[in-house]
């Protein structure tokens, strides 16, 4: 193949695909141009502003001193190092009138035309319309938004003062013809800086000649360096150079306005010190008076106190003295009773005692007679006694005979070998025998011997005799003994007797004798209790007499207490009126002293420190300008970014894919012997082809599309004249780089994988790519349960990861740009919860203080209205929030209400996020959320904020709330006065309406303007409609992303569907030729689509959400704070709107899927 | 009656300004149950008779009659239906859907038929039984070839069109393949259609068809078919 084919065969390649080539060129262009667009963005606007301040000489500094500036001053500011220029002139807020109707407030500066011969000059201003002021009474007015449309060339215009301040000593004439129309580099957005007359805000500004000025001292100087010129305005450079030159200036200032304020402050301190002493003279002696009287009074209460318990403590002592003496009477009565019964009992116990004594005697007598008796019974017993014994002995004796005799006989018997002289020695013996007897027996010896027999008989007979004598005997004697016995019982049963009853009568004589001791020791008790009662009586009748004496005395003294307390507390009273009305004069002499003493504070706060040196940051929307540019070019880092990664990765698919379908071409090529440069060069340069001109087309429109857009919706905001939209190389090189890059690095990388293989195995059709089980085929419950259709869908979904990724990422991408467009549609529409929750009244009206304050009363005013339902007091001021450390401050509205209480009927101030109710106290301020966010400042932080006399005051903030619109700080009128030394003035009111709906707002405006009093008045629903206005620039950008993301989504679709097709067509031939009907083998294909597409989108859906919080916290603008989320809406229109894509793709293809060539897909591949 | 007839079968394809006539006339008729082959050189139009004759294309001139229906004037929803319920189409190379199993490629043509046979027994009949649950990947072409006649008799159709059902494969399996063909026409009466430009084959067929630059140059009716085995080639 020749130069010549090559070429013919490449324009013919892309003339049959040339679907897919303007594919990757759409794609290409679409990603490159909004890359590029949106990065040129921000240099672009800053290359505008910065060709507007170079053309118009914007000054560097402007500075401004409350005193004026003397000749020595401007000298010694051009001699100050790095100033180039000094341009001097007068300036002067002012009320205009015109028309009699409206007012607006205006600052008018002085114009002379001989600084700006030769396009020289400061801050040259842009005509509009018309010409400068050229002669007395010829003015030149701004083209802004506050201009009151009327005000046209030739209008004619009244400028006056305040009451109480003549315009005269200002300005030279009152009235004042309009020459032109014109725009100023100082003010490039919306805000026009602040004033000290009206309610604080100046609606636009104006020139007049010089001469017109009738005033001693110029009071502005416009300051131009040397490098202004030569510098990026905004560049770290620049501000490096300003800074250099700022101090300088700032110490010229200080000294300039020390030299002439210095002696004035010095009075008035010292002036304030006096006063202060005096007041703490004032005060030290009011303490020491009020402290005597207080001692006083603690004394008479202490004496008040003593008395008291002293008649308590007596009151009570009597009480018990009382009652002792009614309980000694009491025990008196009950002894006198115990007395005579005691006595009654002794009286008895005497008789008893006489008794007895007699009865004693009685018995006494007894005893003895007894005792006799006793005695003479006993000697009869004793005689008894005798005889018996006596009987006794002769009994024994008897026997004693009877034995012997016995023996006798014995001896008888035996033998008689007794002589006569023994026998009778025995007979003698026996000393019973009666002699007689004896001699008898005596006499029987003879014969025993001769006749014993017979000695025996007599014997016997002697003995018998004997034992018949002896028997009687013995029982006369046993009588007798038992007589005696009786009677010796007897006997001793009497002594017995008698001695129990002696010791009984002995006995009973102790007892008596007992008795008597006891009766008479008795008697002397008894008497003696008879003396205790007789004194005791006595003494009784002496505690009665003496309780009642004491009685007395008590009453008398505590009377006498009691009179000199109240003697004392008149006294005291009396002190306390003096003093009272004492201290009345005395706080109010405090009270003027503080006042004096504030007022002289005040004073030298208003005594300026120096000159108001302001750099161009310090102008208004100088800084805005650059914030918006860099929030722009934040959204540039990534929003496009991401956009750009899509279209690459699409592209990439694509070349891809065409490589692997001219797979068989590549084949024959490499058999032809064409080498790997001449096979690859045809898709490096179709890719190289299409990337580079998409890539150029996207440059050419990208650059000049998406800056202009934007800067026209921002245009709205600032007023820079020329928008320049140039060619950035840089950006535009990198885009093309990268798009090139992309598309044609993957073309090569897929034409060097293909040739690889041998020139036989290309020439083959390329071997199918396996199938595999997938992993869900592996839960067999579920893969069971699936559709024959939906198993094959499932499979295919897994089985081409590349196409699984490629179309979730690129779905993913545009959904997420989708959702994070609307996304931000819905955080910038805050309106309703700013006025409809937080702002919960209805309207404002704003009041001339400078009238007389019976022309501006409120109850005059609002309350006579029907229509009105509350409204509150309050003072509403425009004041400046700065930054710590930098001139950057941002233009805040400080509100004061009367009430602090009613005021929540009016505003809703709580934590966006906690929605805790947030109070007014007298600690600190309450800030609004974007403002502090602004200050970097937390709760309990401080800030410094400058009112519109340039004096500046530090508050601590005491609470954050929800707000989207413009700034706040809220402040009790107590911490006002605290912070600022003076009373609020309050200047305004805020109302509600019974029904804002049926209210006829331009007639109830007209009812509330006739007021002499009255400044103004608005409803906020109108702020509402006009902040809705200026937002419309925003949906316009928003509108732009939404646009090509939808556009990206469309051809990301597209392609991939392409790709999907034509890679599975031998596929759908063959279940054509099935007789697969038209929409079965839609669904076929569709079915995975729409599955990959639903996905995509859910995955898009969470990108989204981060996409969105990043855009919101990089574009938020300063006087907004966003809404941080996105509508169910949003999400809701990002998914329809990624499915509508997909089914419109779909149905494109549709089309294409039904023409699929059964006969020639199938064919083996040539 | 003939149960398929072509009667001067005409089809131009148009190549920008060239004119190209793939058939110039071709008449030609096949009776029910038979074993048809037609056989050529390659560019005789075997292709194109197939193609419109399993209503895959559209013809120019002439009518082709179906089973006493003249599908010449069917429009594409009619062919459509047609090659669903009529038609079982096996291709030179398988054209198996790589994704599916051999069950479930069978099952694809079986989803969408009216009166499909049982797709397990026709597995069985072609030999697969074993390995249908296997991938075409993982079978060799034989078995691929088999898996697509499967697929096209599982359809139960009036009529079996083979595109060279053998060109892809070796000598052997090929053999195979059109044995089993013969068989399954044989045992179920169907009308079979085969395209080779193998002369060899012919004595196989009941009627041979010799095409050559876009018409028949010879008409055979063969009453004593060879089976399959003891052709050599």
């Amino acid at each position: 193949m020749g130069q010549n084919s090559f070429l013919k065969d490449l324009v013919r390649t892309i003339y049959k695909t040339k679907a897919r080539f303007f594919s990757i060129l759409a794609i290409i262009a679409i990603g490159v141009g909004f890359f590029a667009g949106i990065n040129a963005t921000q240099p672009d606007m800053l290359l505008s502003a910065e060709k507007y301040f170079k053309e118009h000489n914007l000054s560097d500094f402007k500075i401004i001193s409350p005193l004026g500036f003397r000749e020595q001053d401007l000298e010694e500011i051009s001699k100050i190092r790095g100033v180039k220029d000094i341009q001097w002139g007068y300036s002067k807020d002012v009320f205009l009138n015109f028309g009699g109707a409206t007012s607006s407030i205006v600052k008018i500066f002085s114009f002379d035309a001989d600084d700006f011969i030769d396009s020289k000059g400061q801050n040259i201003p842009l005509i509009r319309e018309g010409r400068m002021p050229q002669r007395p009474g010829e003015m030149a007015i701004e083209y802004g938004i506050n201009v009151p449309k009327e005000l046209k060339i030739g209008s004619k215009v009244d400028l006056y003062l305040p009451e109480g301040e003549n315009i005269k000593n200002y300005i030279k004439s009152r009235e004042f013809t309009i020459t032109g129309i014109i725009d100023s580099p100082l003010y490039i957005n919306l805000e026009r800086g602040q004033t000290n007359i009206g309610n604080g805000s100046i609606d636009f500004f104006a020139y007049i000649i010089e001469k017109d000025f009738n005033m001693d001292r110029y009071n502005d100087v416009f300051i131009s360096t040397n490098e202004s010129k030569n510098l990026s305005p905004y560049s770290n450079e620049y501000k490096e150079y300003i800074a250099s030159i700022k101090k300088p200036l700032e110490d010229l200032g200080k000294r300039a306005i020390e030299e002439e304020t210095g002696e004035l402050k010095e009075e008035l301190k010292k002036g304030m010190e006096e006063l202060k002493r005096n007041k703490e003279k004032a005060e030290r002696e009011l303490a020491k008076g009020e402290k005597e009287l207080l001692d006083g009074q603690r004394e008479i209460e202490e004496g008040e106190e003593e008395l008291a318990e002293a008649r308590i403590k007596y009151i009570k002592e009597l009480e018990d003295g009382r009652l002792e003496l009614e309980k000694g009477k009491k025990d008196w009565e009950k002894g006198r009773e115990a007395y005579l019964e005691n006595y009654e009992k002794w009286l008895e116990g005497y008789a008893e005692y006489n008794q007895g004594v007699e009865k004693l005697n009685n018995a006494k007598l007894q005893l003895d007679k007894a005792k006799i008796e006793l005695d003479q019974g006993e000697m009869e017993l004793q005689e008894a006694k005798a005889m018996l014994d006596e009987g006794k002995n002769q009994l024994d004796i008897l026997e004693e005979s009877i034995v012997q005799l016995k023996n006798l006989r014995q001896i008888i018997v035996d033998g008689p070998s007794l002589s006569q002289e023994e026998f009778n020695g025995i007979v003698d013996n026996i000393d019973g025998l009666p002699k007689e007897v004896k001699v008898a027996l005596k006499e029987s010896y003879k014969y025993i011997v001769e006749n014993p027999e017979g000695v025996l008989v007599v014997l016997n007979m002697t003995i018998s005799r004997l034992e018949e004598e002896l028997a009687s005997g013995k029982k006369e004697y046993e009588k007798g003994k038992k007589e005696f016995e009786d009677g010796l019982r007897k006997l001793n049963e009497g002594k017995e007797l008698y001695k129990t009853s002696l010791k009984e009568y002995e006995a009973g004589l102790r007892e008596l004798r007992a008795a008597k001791v006891e009766i008479d020791k008795g008697k002397s008790e008894l008497d003696k209790a008879k003396t205790l009662l007789s004194e005791n009586n006595f003494k009784i009748t002496q505690g009665e007499k003496e309780l009642e004496q004491g009685r007395i005395e008590l009453e008398k003294s505590l009377e006498e207490g009691q009179e000199k307390l109240i003697e004392a507390r008149g006294e005291l009273s009396k002190g306390w009126s003096i003093y009272n009305k004492e201290k009345e004069e005395a706080l109010e002499k405090l009270r003027e002293a503080e006042i004096d003493i504030r007022d002289a504070q005040r004073k030298i706060k208003e005594i300026p420190e120096g000159w108001f040196v302001i750099d161009r940051e310090g102008n208004p929307g100088y800084g805005d300008y650059n914030d918006d540019a860099e929030r722009i070019g934040a959204v540039a880092k990534v929003f496009p970014l991401f956009f750009f990664l899509v279209a690459a990765l699409v592209c990439l698919t694509t070349m891809t894919r065409m490589i692997e379908e001219e797979r068989s071409q590549i084949g024959t090529m490499k058999a032809l012997g064409y080498n790997t440069l001449a096979i690859s060069s045809k898709y490096l340069i179709y890719a190289l082809l299409s990337s580079l001109v998409g890539a150029l087309v996207g440059l050419a429109i990208g650059f000049k599309l998406f800056p202009i857009a934007i800067m026209n919706a921002y245009g709205i905001m600032y007023r820079i004249p020329e928008r320049i939209a140039i060619y950035h190389y840089d950006y535009g090189i990198i885009s093309i780089l990268l798009a090139v890059f992309t598309t044609v690095s993957s073309s090569l990388l897929a034409t060097l994988q293909e040739l690889k293989s041998t020139p036989a195995m290309l020439l083959q059709p390329k071997a199918p790519r396996p199938g595999k089980r997938i992993l869900m085929e592996r839960i067999t419950p579920l893969w069971k349960r699936l559709s024959f259709s939906h198993k094959v869908t499932a499979r295919n979904i897994f089985r081409y990861k590349r196409r699984f990724f490629m179309t979730v990422i690129g779905i993913a991408g545009c959904t997420a740009l989708l959702l994070a467009g609307f996304g931000i549609k819905d955080s910038i529409d805050i309106l309703d919860v700013q006025f409809g929750e937080i702002f919960t009244y209805d309207g404002q009206i704003i009041l001339d203080t400078n009238k007389e304050e019976g022309k501006r009363d409120l109850e005059e005013i609002l309350g006579k209205e029907r229509e009105v339902d509350s409204y509150i007091r309050a003072l509403n001021q425009s004041v400046e929030a700065l930054v710590k450390d930098s001139d950057r401050s941002y233009n805040v509205n400080l509100l004061v209400p009367e009430n602090t209480e009613d005021f929540k009927e009016f505003f809703d101030l709580h934590e966006r996020v906690t929605k805790k109710t947030l109070d007014l106290n007298s600690k600190g301020v309450i800030i609004t959320e974007k403002l502090a966010e602004l200050l970097k400042i937390k709760l309990g932080d401080s800030f410094e904020f400058r009112d519109t006399d340039n004096i500046r005051y530090e508050v601590e903030v005491k609470g954050i709330a929800e707000n989207y619109l413009s700034h706040y700080i809220y402040m009790s009128p107590e911490y006002y006065d605290n912070i600022v030394l003076k009373d609020p003035l309050y200047n305004g009111g805020i109302f509600t309406v019974k029904d804002i709906n049926n209210l006829d707002k331009n007639n109830f405006k007209e009812k509330l303007m006739a007021h002499e009093g009255v400044l103004a008045t608005f409803f906020i629903d109108g702020i509402a409609k006009e902040v809705h206005y200026s937002m419309d620039s925003l949906d316009y950008v928003i509108m732009i992303i939404v646009l090509s993301a939808g556009a990206l989504a469309f051809l990301v679709l597209y392609n991939l569907t392409n790709i999907n097709i034509t890679e599975r067509i031998r596929e759908i031939a063959t279940i054509k030729v099935l007789g697969f009907r038209d929409k079965e083998v839609a669904s076929y294909v569709y079915r995975e689509n729409l599955i990959l597409t639903l996905i995509g989108t859910f995955v898009g859906l969470i990108l989204g959400v981060f996409f969105h919080k990043y855009i919101i916290a990089t574009m938020e603008i300063d006087e907004m704070m966003f809404g941080k989320n996105i509508s169910l809406l949003s999400y809701i229109l990002s998914i329809v709107l990624t499915i509508i894509f997909s089914i419109l793709v779909n149905i494109f293809m549709y089309h294409k899927l039904k023409n699929v060539n059964m006969v020639e897909s199938l064919k083996s591949i040539e | 009656m003939e149960y398929i007839k072509l009667d001067n079968v005409h089809k131009r394809y148009k190549m920008g300004e060239v004119t190209i006539n793939a058939l110039n006339g071709v008449s030609f008729g096949i009776d029910k149950g038979d074993f048809a082959i037609v056989v050529g050189p390659s560019g005789a139009g075997k292709t194109t008779v197939l193609n419109l004759l399993g209503g895959m294309d559209s013809l120019d001139e002439g009518s082709i009659s179906v089973d006493g229906k003249n599908i010449a004037e069917y429009n594409q929803k009619m062919l459509t239906e047609y090659r669903r319920n009529d038609i079982g189409f096996v291709f030179q190379f398988y054209n198996l859907v790589q994704n599916l199993t051999a069950k479930e490629n069978v099952e694809l043509a079986t989803q969408i038929s009216t009166n499909p046979l049982d797709v397990e027994h026709v597995l069985e009949m072609v030999g697969l039984k074993d390995r249908m649950n296997n991938f075409p990947s993982q079978l060799s072409g034989g078995e691929q070839q088999r898996v697509a006649i499967a697929r096209a008799l599982a359809k139960n159709p009036k009529l079996l069109l083979c595109d060279e059902p053998t060109g892809a494969l070796d000598y052997m399996t090929g053999k195979a393949i059109l044995k089993l063909l013969q068989d399954t026409c044989n045992s179920t009466g169907m009308t079979l259609v085969v395209i080779t430009h193998n002369g060899a084959l012919t004595g196989m067929g009941e009627k041979i068809i010799k095409m050559k630059n876009g018409r028949v140059s010879e008409y055979k009716i063969n009453k004593n078919p060879i089976p399959v085995e003891r052709i050599e080639w």
